[in-house]
């Protein structure tokens, strides 16, 4: 066997032994995998001038370090081979890819979800369908470990069953792109620490937030006194279209890893005057609740009191167990309502113990974990906190069972909802494909064979032998003209067959936990996938929420863009679809979603960027009231005022900025566009990276390495500074100071005549 | 004892960076793969190898092997370069790297050749961020789980459970993939 196969395989044994099960199966697929490695086209000669590159290289670097000269003339020549070995370079996915279709032509298969009509008011994953009798939420607790391991298993057994559609859509575990300004409680802090008697502060800004009052973590905070800002790091964002998704850059391309991380504390005011006043060791997206600062690292969340900011202490520690990570986190009214999520295994019982409060386990009971009626395959634990911000006391938590593909969160003022994506099971579309579309192509008796198949109380890989035996005996039974026949005949209903129950393969369960009592309200589930938190709006107790459909369900050659449509779905305070509307954007996705009052905006794209306002006011009965196309795209939209929103996004490669105007619904027109000479702005896919300073009439937003400010007064876009080279993070005031903050250095300008009024290095 | 490639390190970050050679003879052409794999072009890979290597080379002093391996340092020099590089350029059209799929083969090699391409794009992205990193880094790049979690910054064990979910989904779908494969034949 080979040496590469090999390995792989006794990983995958040796992680779990049901593996060895398929082992003749999984031993072909890596052999079909390296057949189809695709040539990396490496270039001896390339490598050889590389060296010859690095070797002056590292004469010139001799010389600067040792300041003489010390030519040596082995670099390269010794035959240092430290690894050994081909690299095992196959796409696992080639192979099942290779697999998937004939004469290099997708082959449609036989895959799609429960069949049921299309009904949006049911929620099939989480009614109990049997009992006839919906509870009020679809779900119920467990009532002792066994139940929840029992549970477990039976999620597993679904999980073996099922075929999958990859959970698809942007992959998002921190909730990602694109924004109201968020009171972060800070400006009420009355520590006077640190500001001379003279100074006083009128106005400071807070992170742009999706929704007003309710913080959410970010690399910069203030509260008008002093600035933390931690980084420079290694962060994921989302979303940027057409390319891998991919990990914010350092502007150094060493690993930050090997700096040391840290969260830097200035001293704001007075703004000529403005220093360093220490720092914490460790860095992340922060939180900051009067004095007491948050710090979400990839490990861990740690507070500290930074009444004496000087002097920061740590007032508590809360850790993730297992594989724990976190899915998001918000601040409102000095409480942090914390999402984590953890991939429970059998060895996993109730109590749940996802987090630990300085050393001490936080438990989960059996009853206070909450699951959908009937299992879901790919079984992730959600967990939800509410603490304290200054004492980091956990004063209510729940966990539900969801699934392990992209979740996203969104919290109002009343609830906070949680979504996780849901694939249909593939076996049951396959036999219902057959068994509903195959009178047309099979005999009755076949037909019939495999309705009984699928009644079978087995489990799912055996029925799929059981299928593949029946097929398989069918199919050699055929001449070759009627095998043509039946190819294209199956080809041919396979294509509407998809088209008709697009809605159903992959679907967004949604639970609702209502803030009060922080339990569970309602679930409820929607077909395709939403973008991003910006995708769901809470208005007048109803759900608005956009979703991209017919992407992410990846099977032999369906989903992706030539089959998708968007929709938007108005749901009720218990989650039931109320109105909707479908089929914007076909062959589409979203790129970006507002909602604003009675009006929802939504930018579609694939070649032209169609942006569309929707008229939400009649929630029964949404409508498309207007659609503007242009080129390009906006993958985050902002409003600056009550007409007028500003979409930050892409044209022919380098950032555009257009301006909406939407006062006419029926007919938006773009007022002015500005394209800037970057190719990237971390705003267009993260909406923290955006300020507006309405008393100004200007944003700032990052592009490349510089920090840019517009001025949109009067409909028009005009650049009113540009700081270059700062790799320009962040910006934020403090009266009518505007900070830009950037890796190595902040720099202060007058907002009244945009000089800069000092930079502070810090590095 | 150190090995080879720790002593080549500190040779390295002690002032005799010639010794690098013997690294970069090592790593280049995994890098060069690993860059490959997630451009699927050429020039472009061989672009930030380039950059990659003088970086590494240029910061030997600010490696430390208490802080994780050489390799996974290495992968995280390539992975921002990646990064960098998705920045400043426009996302490539898998057209655009047709040319670069066996340029001197026929029109027939070519189209299959981006069919190929076109479909593992379409399919990497319907994996969510994590599941791709892990996998990709795991069965293409041939990192161990050590080497991952260093890479990614997450603890091994999440890098463990999440290429072993993500293996056997795609276990079941080759379940199914093999049963149409069996079709196919049985039809032609």
């Amino acid at each position: 066997m080979d040496p590469q196969i090999k390995n792989i395989l006794q990983d995958l044994y040796s992680y779990d032994p049901e593996f060895m099960k398929h082992e003749d199966r999984l031993k072909s697929i890596l052999e079909e995998l390296i057949k189809s490695k695709p040539d990396t086209q490496f270039d001896p000669s390339f490598a050889e001038s590389l060296r010859q590159k690095l070797a002056i290289q590292a004469e010139t670097q001799t010389e600067t370090q040792t300041n003489k000269f010390n030519l040596n003339l082995a670099f390269f020549k010794k035959p240092y081979f430290i690894w050994g070995g081909s690299l095992m370079a196959i796409a696992l996915v080639l192979t099942i890819l290779s697999f998937g279709q004939k004469d290099g032509k997708p082959f449609l298969s036989v895959l799609t979800g429960k069949i049921q009509k299309p009904n949006p008011n049911s929620n099939p994953a989480l009614t109990d369908k049997t009992s006839g009798q919906a509870t009020i939420t679809g779900i119920k607790s467990f009532t002792s470990s066994e139940e929840f391991l029992a549970y477990l298993q039976e999620t597993q057994n679904i999980q073996n069953n099922r075929g999958y559609g990859i959970g698809g859509g942007p992959a998002t575990l921190m909730e990602n792109s694109s924004a109201p300004l968020a009171k972060s409680g800070f400006n009420s802090t009355a520590s006077d620490s640190g500001l001379a008697a003279n100074q006083t502060i009128s106005r400071v800004s807070d992170t742009n937030v999706q929704v007003a009052g309710i913080d959410e973590p970010d690399i910069v905070k203030t509260n008008g006194k002093q600035i933390y800002f931690s980084g420079p790091q290694n962060y994921y964002t989302y979303g940027q279209p057409g390319i891998m998704n991919k990990i914010s850059p350092d502007a150094e391309l060493i690993p930050s890893q090997y700096y040391q991380p840290k969260t830097v504390i200035v001293n704001a005011l007075p703004p000529e005057q403005i220093k360093t006043l220490g720092k914490i060791d460790t860095q992340g997206e922060m939180l900051l609740y009067k004095n007491t600062l948050i710090i979400f690292s990839y490990d861990r969340i740690q507070a500290f009191d930074v009444s004496k900011p000087e002097a920061p202490v740590k007032s508590w520690t809360m850790s993730y167990n297992g594989n724990g990570q976190l899915v998001t986190a918000r601040l409102k009214d000095g409480k942090i309502y914390l999402v984590t999520k953890n991939y429970p295994d059998l060895g996993t019982p109730c109590p749940l113990k996802p987090m630990s409060l300085d050393g001490a386990a936080i438990e989960i009971p059996c009853a206070s974990i909450y699951h959908p009626i009937r299992p879901i395959p790919d079984t992730s634990t959600f967990n939800a906190f509410v603490m304290d911000a200054t004492s980091g006391q956990v004063s209510k938590k729940l966990s539900f069972m969801g699934s392990f593909g992209q979740s996203l969160a969104y919290m109002s003022e009343e609830s906070l909802y949680i979504t996780y994506t849901l694939n249909k099971d593939q076996l049951d579309v396959m036999v219902d494909f057959l068994t509903t579309n195959g009178k047309d192509f099979l005999p009755n008796s076949m037909t019939d064979k495999l309705k009984k198949v699928q009644g079978y109380d087995i489990s799912g890989q055996a029925k799929l032998v059981e299928l593949q035996n029946i097929l398989e005996k069918y199919f050699s039974s055929l001449s070759a003209d009627d095998q043509k026949k039946l190819e294209n005949n199956m080809q041919n209903k396979l294509e509407d067959y998809y088209k008709t129950r697009m809605r159903e393969l992959v679907t967004t369960g949604i639970v609702k936990i209502a803030l009060g009592n922080f339990e569970i309200s309602a679930t409820g589930e929607i077909p395709g996938t939403p973008l991003n938190q910006f995708s769901m709006d809470e208005y007048q107790g109803n759900l608005r929420i956009a979703s991209t459909i017919g992407q992410g369900f990846w099977v032999w050659g369906w989903g992706g863009n030539s089959e998708s449509a968007n929709d938007v779905y108005v749901l009720n305070t218990n989650l039931k679809t109320i109105g909707s509307i479908t089929d914007l954007g076909l062959t589409e996705r979203i790129y970006a979603a507002r909602f604003i009052g009675n009006r929802g905006y939504l930018v579609t794209f694939r070649q032209i960027d169609p942006f569309y306002v929707l008229d939400l006011s009649n929630p029964a009965s949404p409508k498309k009231s207007g659609e503007l196309k242009i080129p390009g795209y906006s993958s985050y939209l902002h409003p600056l005022d009550t007409n007028i929103i500003l979409g930050v996004g892409q044209e022919n490669g380098k950032v555009k900025l257009s301006l909406f105007d939407v006062s006419d619904p029926s007919n938006p027109k773009e007022l002015d566009k500005y394209s800037m000479d970057e190719y990237w702005t971390e705003a267009a896919n993260n909406h923290h990276a955006f300020l507006q300073d309405s008393k100004h009439g200007v944003f700032f937003l990052p592009g490349g390495q510089s920090g840019y400010i517009f001025n949109y007064k009067n409909g028009k876009l005009n650049l009113e500074k540009a700081v270059a080279n700062i790799q320009a993070k962040r910006a934020l005031y403090i009266n009518d100071y505007l900070y830009i903050i950037g890796d190595n250095q902040i720099t202060v300008l007058n907002e009244s005549n945009w000089e800069k009024i000092k930079t502070l290095d810090l590095q | 004892m150190e090995t080879l490639q720790e002593q080549l390190i500190s040779s390295c970050q002690n002032g005799e960076p010639e010794n690098f050679g013997g690294l970069y003879n090592a790593y280049v052409r995994k890098i060069y793969d690993f860059l490959y794999y997630r451009t699927m072009h050429k020039e472009t890979a061989e672009d930030l190898t380039s950059l990659t290597f003088t970086k590494a080379l240029e910061r030997i002093n600010s490696y430390s092997a208490s802080k994780g391996s050489f390799s996974a340092w290495l992968y995280q020099i390539a992975r921002n370069s990646l990064i960098d590089n998705y920045k400043q350029t426009r996302p490539t059209d898998p057209a655009e790297t047709l040319e670069n799929f066996a340029g001197k083969d026929n029109l027939e090699t070519q189209i299959e050749a981006k069919l190929n391409l076109e479909k593992v794009q379409k399919f990497l992205n319907t994996l969510d961020e994590e599941k791709r990193e892990v996998v990709t880094l795991r069965v293409w790049d041939g990192l161990s789980y050590k080497e991952i979690s260093e890479v990614l910054g997450k603890s091994e064990a999440s890098c463990k459970m999440i290429f072993s979910r993500t293996l056997e989904k795609l276990n079941k779908e080759v379940t199914f993939a093999l049963m149409y494969l069996f079709i196919l034949k049985s039809l032609t």
